[in-house]
């Protein structure tokens, strides 16, 4: 029980924080990158970007496996059963098909970071 | 889902544990939350990036009556909250009743604000600066959210015309989860509204 928690938990909020770390850590490294006071640190920012988006994108499929497996292993309640299992078999069923839109934002998330890398946007 | 009755007069249950239809509105008014987020940070934004706001020949928005409307919509919370209380407690006229009080001001708070909105979209356009597009954009979404929750609370009344039932109590609780969500973020929207004329 404890361990199916832990696993529904993580599948429903594990996409949500990937996203919004990734959001916060690209948005300091383009500001970084692109004011006076960072320009000194001179680091790539294709290098970071990649990594963090990939980072990103590793938890995010992550959550999505752990909500995926947690629905299979409730699949015999109902949606709307009695706490704990069918809050747990709701929210994994939820998450399946969150965690795919964090994914897809995640993966914007990068693609856009690198397209305003060039500094000229704020 | 399951219906079934409830006894008129049910001793509260001791509560124990929040429904899925609860959790259900709880992940939706976190996604409403992240848009509204969105809407207020691109307000800041551009207040803090122009010279003017308003722009000039735009006049500043009005103070009072926006903000005694938000405080009696804010009061709602009050009588939809003991409607849920009622309806746990199993008492049917009760719950109508506080249900159709809160509906009343709620629905009369949505009749002003869109008399005022219509008269702003009289005086300038959401075409015409950043100003007034980030302006009708936010209070135009904190309306819609104000005509779905009159929505559920009618949806309510009439399911409840016919009795209480397990499934109608948990769409109650979910719908008094989200009033209190939208006269939170009133608050939040009409501050921000008022603010270039505080």
């Amino acid at each position: 029980m404890r361990r199916s928690e832990l696993l529904q938990w993580f599948g429903l909020l594990g996409g949500a924080a990937a996203w919004t770390c990734q959001h916060g850590a690209l948005l300091f490294l383009s500001s970084a990158r692109c004011n006076p006071a960072g320009a000194r640190w001179a680091f790539g920012m294709t290098g970071w970007q990649i990594g963090v988006t990939v980072a990103a994108a590793a938890v995010a499929l992550a959550a999505e496996w752990a909500a995926v497996v947690t629905a299979l292993r409730t699949r015999e309640l109902e949606y709307d059963g009695p706490p704990p299992l069918g809050r747990i078999h709701f929210f994994a069923l939820a998450a399946s098909a969150g965690n795919v839109l964090f994914l897809g934002a995640i993966v914007l998330n990068g693609i856009g970071a690198g397209w305003w890398s060039s500094c000229g946007s704020s | 889902m399951s219906e079934h009755a409830l006894p008129r007069r049910a001793p509260r249950p001791k509560p124990l544990a929040h429904p899925n239809g609860w959790w259900g509105m709880a992940l939706f008014l976190g996604s409403e939350a992240v848009l509204f987020g969105a809407l207020l940070a691109t307000y800041y934004y551009l207040r803090f990036k122009a010279v003017h706001w308003p722009p000039l020949g735009t006049p500043e928005p009005k103070v009072v009556l926006p903000l005694v409307l938000t405080a009696i919509l804010v009061t709602t919370s009050v009588p939809m909250q003991l409607a849920l209380r009622a309806a746990q407690e199993g008492r049917l006229a009760a719950t109508r009743l506080l249900l159709a009080v809160a509906l009343a001001v709620q629905a009369t708070y949505f009749g002003l604000q869109i008399h005022l909105f219509l008269g702003d979209l009289a005086k300038f356009s959401p075409g015409d600066h950043a100003y007034e597009s980030i302006y009708f954009t936010l209070v135009g979404a904190h309306h819609t959210h104000v005509a779905v929750g009159l929505l559920l609370d009618v949806w309510l009344l009439l399911r409840l015309s016919t009795g209480l039932t397990r499934y109608r109590l948990t769409g109650l609780w979910a719908t008094t989860f989200f009033w209190h969500f939208v006269n939170g973020l009133a608050v939040l929207v009409v501050l921000t509204q008022v603010s270039p004329a505080l």
